[in-house]
């Protein structure tokens, strides 16, 4: 099998860390304390805490090495399981770790980052271009048909409104099929209608593609599965679904 | 792909474009465009050997506009500027760069306020434009400088054509071998004898610099390759007569028509008058105004060189002949000549101007190459520094920091090419100046316009090195961080 020969959604893709620490190499602090997390393939994750709770540091090391920032120091273990949903049918691909974040992850920035001068689709595509990745379509245009994107696609990144360029993120990173998405503040420069919005299609997009979602955010969005952090530590993961156990 | 990818003119865009669809495609036609561009610069660089000439023959083309005052006036304000100014212009360049380093190290923080709105994302088309006009000028300025030497040999040229020689078997004899370029004086009636003897025709020659002013004009050329040949050769050749005069106020001369005089007007040749007995449309290099005359005025009836002794004689009619004559020469008088046919003389004297013309031209060149490298190597770094978001976004969706490397690496090597063709009417537009004023230059339009190219590109391909680290260096999460 080739490193991009195969669908990610013929598999399951888990994330799990164990006893993860990061601590600011120039300080010595401790931001995240020895967090445990198991994330399963269609979760849909809200990660809450105040300011400095160390919700952003411990989402975005789950993306693996490439956002792992080098003024801090990182112990534990992240790791990823890959099961095919068909074992006879798929086979696991021989691609390295590496290979298979950057098909099986994606990533929606605090700011978006768009290309302002590109157009919207353009943007959308960009990452996935780099990558040498087909796109699906069909799940592309369930994605803008969600995001409510058809009549943007065409805008420039630059005149687009707040609202709009975070939709255009969120389409950004569905546009490889990825298998999980972390969302950094989603809703962080959006009104409260906007909010409730993005919290509700984010579900649908859950429940239509099966991908999962971790929000992080020190908003009141919903999600089924709500972890709690303050000073570096997980202090609640509650699930309104009943798939996921609670840790104290 | 959607055609609108290539539409947009940012330095990202036109990253994926060339990136995206076929990369290893678009990569082979960079690569090959400028490994051609590579050999067509080497290969012009040692244009004696045949392939040179082969390619010479093809792309070489001289810009040949009508000789006027303007284009004089604008080289000479421009060379005014440069000695002027390059001094300037380098040592500001240098202090801003060390400013804004400085300036960075003190303010960490300020390069974000670039990053954050991408207002760099505009800069591949000025960086495109500085490079091939830059790429032009270096061109151009060693087009001058090598003009200015090809033209030295010109003299040479027009004398064998003169004469009537077979300019690679005529035998030409000369003062001792030893010192090309500053030939010494030959015994006129020995070497005319023995020629004779042999049963060839001896045709007694000189070459020497002087002066030629046109009295009507502020602008005069500096220097004036004196050429005189027998009155019977200037008849043959120009269908007027020079015969020997009793009164050098009737001396008359052939000049070249960049001078700007016409037939029957007056010239000064070493501070005497002289009527124009015709203009000849040669260049002989930089700054300098051809002058025929006949040895029976100029040397014979002492007008502007009394009792000069003659620069070389050539044997017509001994081609080939060399060591009978020289032979002859040493056995019956004792002397030690020199015999050569006009294309070695050519060959050498090329050789003597290439040493004693160009490193002043040279000077001109590594000015203007060393501020293009500064400049380019700072727009480069610099664009890197502000694209760090950039980069940083591109990481944060998974695209691999080697991918983004390659992708900026063709990137550079498309804005070279693209650059490349902006140097060619750049290179052009300076080489007619040149041929349009009135410094007797000839420049050509050739394969050393890969000179340019291969500046601009060796400063851009350390530019890449150094982009590349910084790609390498980035960080992603704090980049993207930063600032909100």
């Amino acid at each position: 099998m080739s490193k991009y020969d195969f669908n990610p959604s013929d598999f399951n893709f888990g994330i799990h860390a164990t006893d993860l620490s990061i601590r600011a190499k120039e300080t010595g602090r401790q931001v995240v304390k020895s967090i445990t997390l198991n994330i399963e393939q269609g979760t849909y994750a809200s990660i809450h805490g105040p300011s400095g709770a160390g919700k952003t540091l411990a989402a975005t090391a789950l993306l693996g090495t490439r956002m792992w920032n080098p003024d801090l120091e990182y112990s534990g273990a992240v790791g990823y399981s890959l099961i095919p949903k068909n074992s006879m049918d798929n086979p696991l691909p021989d691609v390295n770790l590496d290979n298979v974040l950057e098909r099986f992850m994606g990533f929606v920035p605090q700011r978006y980052d768009l290309l302002p001068k590109m157009k919207a689709v353009d943007n959308i595509h960009l990452p996935s271009r780099m990558k040498q990745i087909p796109v699906d379509k069909k799940v592309l245009d369930r994605v803008y048909q969600q995001l409510e994107l058809d009549d943007l696609l065409s805008t420039k990144a630059g005149k687009l409104s707040g609202g709009e360029q975070q939709r255009v993120a969120i389409a950004r990173a569905f546009a490889g099929n990825p298998r999980a998405i972390i969302l950094d503040e989603p809703a962080s420069a959006l009104d409260p209608e906007l909010k409730d919005k993005t919290s509700r299609v984010l579900g649908e997009l859950v429940s239509q593609l099966g991908t999962t979602i971790i929000m992080v955010t020190h908003e009141n969005l919903h999600a089924p599965r709500r972890i709690e952090m303050t000073k570096g530590e997980i202090i609640a993961d509650t699930a309104t679904d009943g798939r996921h156990a609670v840790k104290p | 792909m959607p055609k609108t990818l290539r539409s947009n003119n940012s330095h990202l865009n036109h990253e994926v474009a060339a990136y995206d669809k076929h990369p290893h495609h678009r990569k082979i036609v960079a690569g090959t465009i400028a490994s051609v561009a590579l050999a067509g610069g080497i290969l012009a660089a040692y244009n004696h050997d045949d392939i040179g000439d082969t390619l010479d023959n093809l792309t070489n083309f001289t810009p040949t506009p009508a000789v006027n005052t303007q284009g004089s006036e604008m080289m000479i304000k421009a060379n005014d500027a440069l000695r002027d100014f390059g001094p300037w212009a380098l040592g500001l360049g240098a202090a801003t760069g060390i400013a804004y380093t400085a300036g960075r190290k003190l303010r960490p923080d300020s390069r974000i306020a670039a990053a954050h709105d991408f207002t760099h994302q505009t800069r591949r088309t000025h960086r495109v434009l500085f490079a091939g006009v830059t790429m032009g000028i270096i061109a151009g300025a060693a087009g001058i400088g090598d003009a200015a030497s090809k033209g030295a040999g010109e003299a040479i040229e027009i004398t064998a054509d003169m004469i009537g020689a077979d300019k690679d078997a005529t035998p030409v004899i000369n003062s001792y071998a030893g010192a090309p370029g500053n030939y010494m004086s030959v015994d006129r009636q020995e070497v005319e004898s023995v020629i004779l003897e042999q049963g060839g025709t001896p045709i007694a020659y000189s070459h020497d610099l002087g002066e030629v002013k046109n009295p009507l004009s502020e602008i005069n050329p500096s220097s004036a390759p004196i050429i005189a040949v027998p009155n019977v050769v200037i008849e043959q050749s120009f269908n007027v007569s020079m015969p020997a005069i009793d009164d050098c106020n009737d001396m008359s001369v052939i000049v070249g028509e960049q001078l700007g005089v016409e037939t029957g007007g007056t010239v000064t040749v070493n501070d005497k008058p002289a009527t124009v007995a015709g203009t000849v449309p040669i260049k002989p290099g930089l700054d300098r105004v051809v002058v025929v005359g006949s040895t029976d005025q100029l040397i014979d009836s002492g007008c502007i060189f009394p009792n000069k002794p003659l620069t070389g004689i050539a044997a017509l009619g001994l081609e080939g002949k060399h060591k009978q004559i020289l032979q002859e020469l040493e056995e019956r008088f004792g002397k030690t000549y020199s015999s050569r046919t006009f294309e070695d003389l050519k060959e050498e004297n090329d050789e003597f101007w290439d040493r004693s013309v160009k490193p002043l031209q040279m000077m001109l060149i590594m000015d203007v190459m060393a501020l293009g490298g500064i400049a380019i190597g700072y727009m480069q770094a610099n664009d890197i520094r502000a694209r760090r978001k950039e980069i940083a976004m591109i990481a944060s969706q998974g695209v691999k920091k080697k991918h983004i490397k390659r992708a900026n690496n063709i990137a550079t090597q498309m804005d070279n090419l693209a650059a490349f063709g902006v140097s060619i009417p750049v290179a052009g537009g300076l080489a007619y100046i040149a041929n349009s004023s009135q410094f007797g230059v000839a420049q050509e339009i050739d394969p050393k316009i890969a000179s340019g190219y291969l500046v601009v590109a060796g400063v851009t391909a350390l530019s890449s090195v150094l982009s590349n680290r910084l790609i390498e260096k980035t960080n992603v999460p704090g980049e993207l961080r930063s600032g909100i």
